[in-house]
Formats: structure tokens, C-alpha cells, sequence
């Protein structure tokens, strides 16, 4: 319990600074206490908002995978496996185009678009799984193999959806629709919402961390020493999904945090749930963060998709962890 | 807290099925206090299928089944945890683990989630003293043999610590001497108290250890103790081979032959 309590103090300690050294420094440079007292309130009301969003998106991102992961006992499991970006990917690039054609402006359709898309997906993906989310299957491999599969699918499904959005679109739109994919964290809006869905979502996994535990070696093993497994399934499936449909309607399909932030943190600190998704919720909020002060610092004033940047130093690290790990 | 004798568990006209095939019809059976029942009977007749259902994972085609004279179906789940164990006939593991954390998971009934009790890690020590593996403790769940990591799914059931003890194969990937050993700590199980209902592919090591025997034969259950049921007619109509019984110092083995 000590080790659990230093090491998230530490984490915290990682995010704190993360943030301010986000909220200080940006595109047009680092602030300075010589700086004019309204270039400083300026930039501050511009920066703080944007890394909070990064820091609530990568948050509720990594909860989500490292719950995905425990769910369908898959290391390789992240917060879009069962389709829930696709959907509101698709949802969101549907809704600008419908915003087009009537002549409202895009920015505003986009977040009801993509919230609506997550809840299609969400709504398709119990329906079709409910029978093997009420049955308790013996063997692990069967239960999680068919949400798995038709997650997939339905990933699959919204693909050419979004395929169908982005060739239909018009070219002056196609950028903009591009970066909306990859990741955007300009838009704030909905930034109370999600800290609040990301509150419900971590108080309610650090409450059942312990079931959880069980439930991530295997389904049969956690009902026999008295977990309510299939309660407790559709209650990880449900906050997943509110965290990945309030993080990508946020900001769009940021790739990697969700699958490498818990992977990281199970291999440098081990699988206790208890430990992994507090863990989970800072280190995802500090790297989005990170990830995105690099974006908008790098090759100032450009500013890189931030999604780029997330892959671009994801794959490095996860390869590097897992080739030692062996070792 | 059960005494040497109670009913702890009981089939009323129990029905079991397994996918599309009817395996068990009607069977009546009770076990108490301070029995060891082996389970025998062919691959596929349903001994599996029998100790999930008393252990509450799947619903009985008809009939119903009583732990400590209560409705399984009507059980909630940590109650049950607390009355009876089972030890799976397979461990799948996907994650990394220590053995002794692994083993600790046996105490979530009794109140071991958040605030988990120093003596836990105690009980864990004693359990994987147990079954052999102490020296273990610290190691990696995943890099341990298929028995191995057997026996620390045994004694994840010992510090569960249920009044009903279900184990699907418990000796099926242990060498000899572990065999030995883990029939000896069942019987002496038993002899604590508890009830304890094992399958088993092994009939010397049922003849020897158990109290009782529940064969499970084409043509119906058999059940009794084992000087009852253990006899070379009832063993060949249910294996369909032949069985010739061997005694010397008062113990019997029996030799198969096709």
C-alpha cells in the first residue's frame, strides 16, 4: 500500500509539472515573469484550457485501454478495438458534412456528431454481444473472443464509413476533416463534461480495482471466488465506453496513449489494478500533455498533429519496453 | 462453520447438459462433512460439467442443486465464494503475476479487496507451503510449469478456505509424488471437516485416498463408498475394460486390460 501511495504521488507529481510547463510554454514561446502582464493573461487563458483538454483526453484515454485490457484479458486491447472511434469518427464526419450542406458552421457539429456516432456504436455493439455478456463462459478465451470479433467488425463497418465521408467531401473541408482524425485539442467546449464523465469513470474503477483484479484472470476464476462477473463486465464495458466517446468527441482519434500508457505502466509496475488505473488516468493525462506541448514546440510556429507526435514516440518506447521486458 | 456429518451438499433430481447433449438425468446425491468423493467416469460422460454446476458457473438443465441446504440458484455470488470452492480444470493466465499476490486472490470473499489483512499474505504462505511450492513465493506466475501453476491455483482454494471443496482433475498434470501429496492433503481435508469432491482420471489413486466414489456409467450414476462402488463389475460396465483387483497388506490396486 505504501509502494501503491508513492508511486501515484510520484505521478502526480510528474502531471503537475507536465501542465504548468504546458500551460507556460507554447508555439509562440515560454512565458517569463518580464513578460507583459496582458501577453501573460492572454496566452495563460489560451494554453490552460488546451492542456487540460490534452490532459482529460489522454486521462480518460488510458483508463478506457487499461479497462479494454483487463476486459478481454488482452494486453493488446486499447480504447477503439471495439469500434467506438470508428463510430464517432464516422459520427463526426457525417455531421460536418450534413453541417455543410445546410450551411451551418462545422465546428459546431462536429462534438453532437461524434457523441452521437459512440452512441450508435455503443448501442450495436451490447446489442449484439448481450447474449454472451449474460452467459459466463468457462473457457476465457470464448467470452472475450466474440465482443472482440464483433468490435472488429463494427470498427471495420465505420472505417468505410469514414472512407465514404472523406471521398464525398469537398477538398477546401479535406484538411480539415484529416486533422480532425488524427487529433485536434483546440476545442475546450467540452471540457467540464468530460472531466466529470472521467471522475465517474476512475471513482468507480478505483472502487471495484480489487474485483477487477480477478476479473482479469479469467471470468469462471472471479465468479468462483465471488465477483459478480457479469455485473461487473457491462458496468468496464459502460465507463470504457463514456471515457473513449467523451475523449474522441473532444479531440478526435488520438492513436497510441490509450494501448501504451497502461501497457507501460503494467510493465514497469506490474498488473494490480488498484495501482494501474489511478496510474492509468495520470500517466495518460501527463503524456497527452507532453505529447501535445511537443507538437505545438517542436517546429514552432507550425503546429503538428498531436497524434502524430503520440505515434511517432509511442512505437519507440513500447518496442524498447517490450524487448527488455523478455530480456 | 459446518461439524463432521452435516449435509453440504445435495443434487435433487439433477439434469445436466452440455451444449446440445444430455449427460446427466436424475441424479440424486448428497455429500457431507468429512467426505472425500472421487468423481470417476469416461472422458465426455459429464464430471466436468457436474462440478461446475455444484460450484453454481452453469445452470442445471432440470432439477437443482442445495449448498448448505440453500438453492445454489438463489445464492449471491460472494456468499457462495464463501461456502464453496472450485479448482478449474485448466489456468489460463494472460498476465503477469507473483505467485504470492496470485494465492492472496483466494481471500477476496472474506474481505480481501482494498484494505487487504497483513495475515493475508500469511495465509498465502502457509497455503503455498502446502502444496509444495513455497519456494516459489516470489516467482512469476507465468514462468511456472502447468502443474505448478495447478498447485498454486490449489492453494489459491486453500485459502478461500470453503466448507465445499470442488476440484476438476487435480492430479492431471502433476508428477507422481505431487500426486500423492495433493491426495493426501484432500483426504486430510476431509478429515478437518470439510467436504471435498475431486474428479479423477486415476481409479488406484481414488481407491486409495477417497472416502466415496460417484462413477458416472453409461447406463447411470453409481454412488456409495469405495469398497461399495470401487468393485471390478461396476468399474468395467462403466470404462468398458477389463479390471482384475490385486490386494497385499491390506491395500488393492487395480490392473486394466482391454
Amino acid at each position: 500500500m505504501r509502494r501503491l501511495l508513492s508511486l501515484l504521488a510520484l505521478l502526480l507529481l510528474v502531471s503537475l509539472l507536465t501542465l504548468a510547463a504546458a500551460a507556460l510554454c507554447g508555439s509562440t514561446g515560454c512565458l517569463r515573469p518580464s513578460s507583459p502582464a496582458d501577453t501573460v493573461s492572454l496566452l495563460l487563458s489560451l494554453r490552460v484550457p488546451r492542456a487540460l483538454t490534452a490532459f482529460v483526453v489522454g486521462a480518460a484515454l488510458a483508463l478506457s485501454g487499461a479497462l479494454m485490457q483487463v476486459l478481454l484479458r488482452n494486453p493488446l486491447a486499447d480504447p477503439y478495438v471495439l469500434g467506438l472511434s470508428g463510430g464517432s469518427a464516422a459520427g463526426a464526419l457525417l455531421a460536418m458534412l450534413a453541417a455543410l450542406h445546410v450551411g451551418l458552421p462545422v465546428a459546431a457539429a462536429t462534438a453532437p456528431g461524434a457523441l452521437l456516432g459512440a452512441a450508435l456504436a455503443m448501442t450495436l455493439l451490447f446489442g449484439l454481444v448481450r447474449q454472451s455478456l449474460r452467459h459466463l463462459a468457462i473457457s476465457p478465451l470464448l467470452s472475450s473472443q466474440r465482443l472482440l470479433l464483433t468490435g472488429v467488425m463494427l470498427a471495420a463497418g465505420f472505417g468505410a464509413l469514414i472512407s465514404l465521408a472523406l471521398s464525398v467531401a469537398p477538398d477546401a473541408q479535406l484538411r480539415g476533416m484529416v486533422f480532425w482524425l488524427i487529433g485536434d485539442l483546440d476545442d475546450a467546449r467540452l471540457l467540464p463534461l468530460a472531466s466529470v464523465v472521467l471522475l465517474l469513470a476512475l471513482s468507480w474503477s478505483l472502487r471495484h480495482a480489487p474485483s477487477l483484479n480477478l476479473l482479469a484472470r479469467g471470468d469462471a476464476f472471479a465468479q468462483l471466488l465471488g465477483v459478480p462477473v457479469l455485473r461487473l463486465r457491462v458496468m468496464s464495458l459502460c465507463a470504457a465506453s463514456a471515457c473513449t466517446a467523451m475523449a474522441v468527441a473532444m479531440a478526435g482519434t488520438i492513436g497510441f496513449v490509450g494501448l501504451v500508457v497502461p501497457h507501460t505502466l503494467r510493465l514497469m509496475w506490474g498488473n494490480d489494478q488498484r495501482l494501474l488505473l489511478p496510474a492509468s488516468v495520470l500517466g495518460g493525462g501527463a503524456a497527452l500533455t507532453l505529447a501535445d506541448l511537443l507538437a505545438r514546440t517542436v517546429v514552432a510556429p507550425v503546429q503538428l498533429p498531436v497524434g502524430v507526435i503520440t505515434a511517432l514516440a509511442g512505437v519507440p518506447v513500447f518496442l524498447w519496453l517490450l524487448a527488455r521486458s523478455r530480456a | 462453520m459446518s461439524g463432521p456429518g452435516d449435509m453440504i451438499l445435495q443434487a435433487r433430481q439433477l439434469g445436466l447438459r452440455a451444449g446440445k447433449r444430455d449427460l446427466l438425468t436424475g441424479l440424486d446425491w448428497q455429500v457431507r462433512a468429512g467426505e472425500f468423493w472421487c468423481v470417476l467416469g469416461r472422458n465426455g460422460i459429464g464430471k466436468s460439467t457436474l462440478l461446475h454446476a455444484a460450484a453454481g458457473l452453469q445452470r442445471p438443465q432440470a432439477g437443482e442443486l442445495l449448498l448448505q441446504g440453500q438453492p445454489l440458484a438463489d445464492m449471491p455470488v460472494p456468499t457462495m465464494a464463501r461456502h464453496r470452492g472450485l479448482l478449474l480444470q485448466q489456468q489460463h493466465d494472460a498476465f503477469s503475476l507473483p505467485v504470492l499476490e496470485a494465492v492472496q486472490a483466494g481471500r477476496f470473499a472474506h474481505g480481501g479487496g482494498w484494505g487487504q489483512p497483513d495475515e493475508d499474505g500469511e495465509l498465502a504462505r502457509a497455503a503455498l507451503e502446502q502444496v509444495g511450492l513455497v519456494a516459489l513465493a516470489g516467482q512469476d506466475l507465468l514462468q511456472l510449469s502447468g502443474g505448478e501453476r495447478q498447485r498454486v491455483a490449489l492453494a489459491t482454494l486453500l485459502v478461500q478456505d470453503p466448507d465445499l471443496y470442488l476440484l476438476d482433475e487435480p492430479t492431471s498434470h502433476q508428477d507422481i509424488a505431487a500426486q500423492l501429496q495433493i491426495m493426501q492433503l484432500l483426504r486430510g481435508l476431509a478429515g478437518q471437516g470439510k467436504a471435498v469432491v475431486a474428479s479423477c482420471h486415476d481409479i488406484n489413486l481414488a481407491s486409495r485416498f477417497a472416502t466415496h466414489v460417484l462413477l458416472l456409467a453409461a447406463d447411470g450414476p453409481h454412488a456409495g463408498t469405495v469398497s461399495q462402488v470401487m468393485v471390478p463389475s461396476l468399474l468395467e460396465a462403466a470404462f468398458a475394460c477389463r479390471f482384475t483387483q490385486l490386494s497385499r497388506d491390506g491395500c488393492s490396486v487395480f490392473l486394466s486390460s482391454l
